[in-house]
């Protein structure tokens, strides 16, 4: 009778201690990411005030934002997910450089999809080097191409092309610094994504933790 | 309703913004600006003539409307407004409190971080009284 008393307490300490520690471990995740945040935007702002030296304090200025109405670029994506019983968990993802005109397409992956396209630039000389003679293949291979890389490099393309809008606000020449803080302030976008999906589980663990507390306090 | 922005889709939201003019250039660098047909913009540009009352305004706007998931304040400007901070508790749009180019991240100001010390210091003292 007390042995079964004592495993029953057990586990319910057990359960207790593994929410509070999945409270705890997201507490920390969510204070690791709010520092890599912080350096990312530390870097973003320096790149900025770089630019701003560069380029004049009037062609980096609030004063040239463009009002005229228009779409976000990159936006959100929501996903529900029954995260228990009771609760229901909402995880964000971030959607880079739609398009105005095709909000569906957007580039998650937008630097990946650069790499990669880099690579089959490259690749691309070569073979009409080798096949130079064979005018047939050539063409063959040249018209089959653009169709089998067509949503990666419509999606490369839409990405710098958005880039190049949201930076052609303050000129058609920016200066390197500027190009270096929209990256910078990317990546910080990336990080604030996390760090919301981190503070979602934080949330979600607290009112666990909560619960159990309350029902053991009743 | 009249403040929506125009071509959306399903899923797809916004992230808003009341931070110092230099972040907001950052994350507008980024691809998050968005105004609408009534020129509606998405962010408030905090600066030393914005009133207390303009940023509640923001604030009650951005956590109101059905197009924004995130809202991302600065920190300083969060503890002018943090009664109204503190209270809001919707999952969406979150509310992110984030460093300013002045104001470093103070998690002991954090409302999340608070309400997380909050209930240890309240289950300390329950446990104390058992």
């Amino acid at each position: 009778m007390v042995n079964e008393e004592n495993s029953e307490m057990q586990s319910s300490y057990n359960e207790k201690d593994k929410i509070v520690l999945e409270l705890m471990d997201s507490t920390d995740s969510y204070l690791l990411l709010m520092n890599s945040l912080s350096s990312s935007l530390r870097e973003g702002w320096l790149e900025l005030a770089s630019a701003r030296h560069s380029m004049g304090a009037s062609r980096i200025s609030s004063a040239l934002f463009d009002l005229k109405s228009h779409s976000a670029a990159t936006t959100l994506q929501l996903n529900h997910q029954d995260a228990g019983p009771k609760s229901e968990e909402s995880h964000f993802s971030l959607c880079k450089w739609a398009s105005s005109e095709s909000p569906k397409s957007c580039s998650e992956e937008a630097k990946f999809e650069e790499d990669k396209l880099l690579q089959k630039k490259s690749n691309s000389p070569k073979v009409l080097n080798q096949d130079g003679s064979s005018n047939s293949e050539v063409l063959e291979e040249a018209s089959e191409v653009p169709e089998a890389t067509e949503s990666p490099r419509t999606v490369e393309d839409q990405a710098r092309k958005e880039r190049l809008k949201s930076l052609s606000v303050f000129g058609v020449l920016v200066c390197p610094k500027l190009r270096a803080a929209q990256s910078s302030f990317e990546t910080a976008l990336e990080t604030l994504v996390e760090v919301a999906n981190k503070r979602a589980d934080l949330l979600n663990a607290y009112d666990q933790v909560r619960e159990k507390t309350e029902s053991a306090t009743n | 309703m009249a403040n929506r922005a125009p071509v959306r889709t399903n899923n797809s939201a916004l992230i808003a913004m009341i931070a110092d003019e230099d972040t907001i250039t950052g994350f507008l660098l980024a691809g998050v600006g968005n105004v609408d047909l009534r020129r509606k913009t998405n962010y408030l540009i905090v600066d030393s003539k914005t009133t207390v009352k303009q940023i509640e305004d923001a604030f009650k706007e951005f956590t109101t409307r059905e197009d924004i998931a995130i809202v991302l304040i600065s920190q300083y400007v969060a503890n002018m407004i943090r009664f109204l901070v503190d209270s809001y508790n919707k999952p969406i749009p979150a509310i992110l409190e984030i460093p300013s180019k002045d104001h470093p991240y103070d998690p002991a100001h954090d409302s999340v971080l608070s309400r997380v010390k909050y209930l240890f210091s309240a289950e300390s003292v329950a446990g104390d009284r058992r």
